[in-house]
């Protein structure tokens, strides 16, 4: 992704504390992490020219005021639910490459937790009058019930197993042991309480799936050559890319059910990078339920459709495994902040800044995938520049 | 005027106790869910038929907690996605059966009757256990 100035970078980051009860307005979540990705960036935010908000959430307008640019020149916004914050990170990218803005502001603020819970965020996703005639009525309006149609399939076509679920549920809260900042830090889990816990929608026992979350995290992105103030190393976006499933308003009535958005996204990511998945050190998986994680393994190429539950099981996405995935403990343990917090932590440890036992050792690449609505995605290659 | 919304025919259907998708009279496929216009060849001419009797499960979960009026004390139940592959057709549905007992390949039938607010809604039997196969 070349342009005069170099490359599209992340040249900031922010995020406030993740837990069940912020006390505080999204408003000011989001004002939080954008000023500290400011100051991580080096910049004074009345440099940041460029504002790209989550959707359905802190707009643009709301925090121009206090950022205080007299003239922001770009905002936008992508609507594809979970998968917005890779899309919006590619809107900025796209706006600092073409010289609509000099610094863009991505950022996601919001009371997950404590104000809106994921039955009543998912009433602005797309296709509400599928949602509101063809499921409700039928006692089904969750996302948590949609992916289990898709995991039981799964388990259907090509034996994934319980097992393989609670690994991933297991893996990523033994990573947030290691994050102090994880809301499930200190809380240890086992394969037996894993099986034990109450189901949610069958095959989703509790533990598959991810945290709600009050907090905020913001990316400053701008081209290479305006990185020079910035606190760590510079993380250059090598290729990213969206993709949209078929039938992108209705999951069950889409004839190949495991044909998402990443699939399409995924090549023309690292078409994009000039890379392989074999080349990527870390990933960081849109972990919203465990079978999520197996998917997307399997449509981002790190392995084949089919075989992601083998893939988790024999040790892969552990720290110490062939692909270490979400080393801060992810949607499921770390928290939700839709994915920004995976590109937070994708940069601490792309600048080596986080501590010694939570560091992937020499990581010079790493992916990061977008899951939303009915299955839009999106796939981020960064890399140390 | 009176917007004729895009669901409306659906809606007609369930209150004759009629399960419908829609046809395309230019093309002649079917499509589900009911879209403005034709997916296969983009023709406005669609009109609604009724679905076969009984559809193959796909792939199903079993709510066991839910904030949705109405479905709060019938946990757990299931939800499945039953399939006419004649049609490339899939679509959601209840099943009114045992949720501890469901398999993939296990054959349906619909019939409407009152949902958890009065509306008709289609709810899918066993075709075994007495369904109008
Ligand atoms: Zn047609």
């Amino acid at each position: 992704m070349d342009a005069d100035g170099g490359r599209a970078c992340i040249v900031g980051i922010g995020q406030t504390e993740l837990s069940r009860n912020s006390g505080r307005s999204i408003t000011r979540l989001a004002l939080e992490a954008l000023l500290a990705a400011a100051d991580d960036a080096g910049i004074d935010p009345v440099a940041i020219d460029g504002v790209v908000p989550y959707p359905d959430s802190v707009s643009a307008e709301d925090v121009i005021p206090v950022l205080g640019s007299p003239d922001v020149r770009f905002t936008a916004v992508a609507h594809m639910g979970g998968a917005s914050s890779l899309a919006g990170l590619r809107l900025a990218a796209l706006a600092v490459q073409s010289g609509q803005a000099d610094y863009v502001a991505v950022f996601l603020a919001r009371n997950a937790s404590s104000v809106s819970r994921v039955d009543t965020r998912v009433r602005q996703l797309a296709g509400q009058a599928y949602r509101r005639e063809l499921e409700y009525p039928h006692g089904m309006n969750t996302p948590a019930q949609w992916y289990a149609l898709a995991c039981r399939r799964h388990m259907h076509e090509f034996g994934t197993t319980r097992e393989a679920l609670g690994t991933v549920a297991l893996t990523m809260r033994a990573n947030a042991q290691r994050n102090p900042g994880a809301q499930m830090y200190g809380r240890e889990l086992t394969m037996e309480q894993y099986l034990s816990a109450p189901v949610i929608a069958d095959p989703y026992l509790k533990f598959d799936c991810c945290l709600e979350t009050d907090g905020a995290a913001a990316v400053i992105v701008a081209r290479e050559d305006r990185a020079r103030d910035a606190s760590g190393p510079v993380v250059r976006i090598e290729g990213i890319a969206e993709g949209h499933p078929d039938s992108a308003d209705d999951m069950a009535s889409r004839w190949d059910v495991f044909n998402t958005g990443l699939t399409k996204a995924a090549p023309r990511a690292f078409g994009l990078a000039g890379m392989a998945p074999s080349d990527v050190d870390i990933a960081f998986i849109y972990d919203c339920f465990t079978f999520e994680v197996i998917q997307q393994l399997e449509e981002a190429g790190f392995c084949g459709r089919g075989e992601g539950g083998p893939f988790v099981l024999d040790g892969s996405i552990a720290p110490d495994g062939s692909l270490p995935v979400n080393p801060h403990g992810g949607l499921l343990s770390e928290g939700h902040l839709t994915g920004m917090n995976h590109v937070v932590e994708a940069v601490r440890q792309l600048r080596r800044q986080v501590p010694d036992d939570r560091q992937v050792p020499g990581v010079e690449t790493a992916a990061i995938t977008g899951w939303g609505d009915m299955g839009d995605g999106a796939l981020a290659l960064l890399a140390r520049a | 005027m009176t917007q004729i919304e895009d669901l409306q025919g659906y809606r007609d259907g369930l209150a004759r106790g009629e399960l419908c998708c829609q046809l395309c009279e230019a093309c002649g496929e079917r499509q589900w869910p009911p879209r403005p216009a034709c997916v296969h060849c983009r023709s406005f001419d669609l009109r609604w038929v009724v679905l076969p009797d009984s559809a193959a499960l796909f792939t199903w979960t079993v709510v066991a907690r839910t904030r949705l009026a109405g479905f709060e004390e019938k946990v757990p139940y299931a939800v499945g996605v039953l399939e006419y592959p004649e049609h490339e057709l899939r679509l959601v549905g209840r099943l009114d059966t045992d949720p501890d007992r469901l398999e993939v390949g296990e054959r349906f039938s619909w019939t409407v009757e009152p949902s958890v607010d009065g509306s008709p809604q289609p709810v899918w039997r066993p075709v075994a256990a007495g369904g109008a196969a």
